[in-house]
């Protein structure tokens, strides 16, 4: 083999390796999904299941909604298999949304996230298509979930929650969320709740 | 060493192609690569079980590409492979619905959280450019300030015959 085609191979070998290092290299810089203990408010499972799924999600998004039965299912069907693990992503367009989440953070302050979530996605059209102000609609959901309503009426006004919220959402946009509902399956990323099933079955028929 | 204005051209040309094709790969390849399966499902042209390998292969292919465009390693054969990327991201374009219906969203091609978004429009005008530029340089026979220059030349990366 002629030397100057002999360099060019191995440059190109070099300059190929270097490049995918580059590439592998800032992967691994890259932000992780968070590892978010037991006593985690927004949280529904054992903190060691062998399946962890954390979701991005928005309250005011249909798909959001849709995803709920199917989650359900998967928590029903494998109760101290599948860890679910809330995480706020109200985007941008969607106008009632910021304050659902508020609403739905204050639930957790309470420890009753879950139903308010529940609630929040099942009377979804309701609440998000409502005219005027939805704080009424918000503070009877808390009554009948049997929150401390005054309690509930402080937190709605706290800015800290707000900020709990964006620096979540912000998280979520460093991880490559951007669309919702997106799932994080033992740390892979995955969108829709249809695939984040299927990798949660996948993982438990291993 | 001087420089021809025709070769200096070709070198801004060559060396912005492969900073496009560069920064979009790299872009995807940092982010999961679901985001990517998103953007194609939405083109409604390809075959669902195709997703996947598409969406993984692709970003590679444009950064590999488009940094051997930039250093100008084996320039013909990068510029040759740059352009049948151009022709193929065009044709998807063109064959989609969505260009015509909604030819003002983002295109998702720049990944989705860079500071670079481009309509679908625009891409398409882009995409054009970029055909065309590396087209004409997989014909060229001049890259200065090449690693082709210098590996196989050895005249201070001005490279004034075919490659190799």
């Amino acid at each position: 083999m002629s030397s100057p085609r002999l360099a060019t191979i191995s440059t190109g070998a070099v300059l190929t390796a270097f490049l995918v290092g580059v590439v592998l290299l800032l992967r691994l810089l890259q932000p992780k999904p968070p590892s978010l203990g037991e006593d985690f408010p927004r949280s529904q499972g054992p903190a060691e299941a062998p399946v962890q799924i954390i979701e991005y999600s928005d309250f005011e998004c249909p798909a959001c909604s849709a995803a709920l039965p199917v989650l359900q299912q998967l928590r029903d069907r494998y109760p101290d298999k599948v860890r679910l693990v809330y995480q706020h992503f109200p985007l941008d367009g969607h106008r009632r949304s910021p304050l659902a989440h508020h609403a739905a953070e204050c639930a957790a302050r309470q420890k009753k996230f879950w139903p308010f979530h529940d609630r929040l996605y099942r009377d979804q059209p309701a609440w998000s298509k409502a005219e005027g102000s939805v704080i009424e609609i918000f503070l009877r959901f808390a009554l009948e979930q049997g929150l401390n309503v005054d309690e509930f009426a402080r937190c709605l006004s706290d800015t800290s929650v707000e900020r709990t919220i964006l620096e979540e959402k912000t998280a979520g946009s460093g991880l490559g969320v951007n669309s919702t509902p997106s799932f994080f399956v033992n740390g892979k990323f995955v969108i829709g709740a249809f695939r984040a099933q299927e990798e949660a079955e996948r993982i438990l028929s291993k | 060493m001087k420089i021809r204005r025709g070769d200096a051209f070709w070198l801004v040309a060559r060396i912005l192609v492969g900073f496009i094709f560069a920064y979009a790969g790299l872009a995807k390849l940092l982010e999961p690569a679901a985001n990517f399966e998103a953007v194609l499902l939405k083109y409604g042209i390809f075959a669902p079980s195709w997703i996947p390998g598409l969406a993984r292969i692709v970003p590679w292919i444009e950064w590999l590409v488009g940094c051997f465009l930039m250093a100008g390693y084996l320039p013909r054969w990068a510029a040759a492979s740059a352009s049948l990327v151009a022709l193929a991201f065009l044709v998807t374009l063109g064959s989609s619905e969505l260009l015509l219906k909604s030819g003002g969203t983002d295109c998702g091609c720049f990944g989705q959280s860079g500071w670079l978004h481009l309509s679908l429009r625009q891409i398409f005008a882009v995409d054009l450019v970029n055909f065309v530029l590396a087209l004409r340089l997989s014909f060229s026979t001049s890259f200065p300030f090449s690693l082709h220059g210098f590996l196989v030349k050895g005249n201070g990366g001005r490279d004034d015959t075919n490659e190799k």
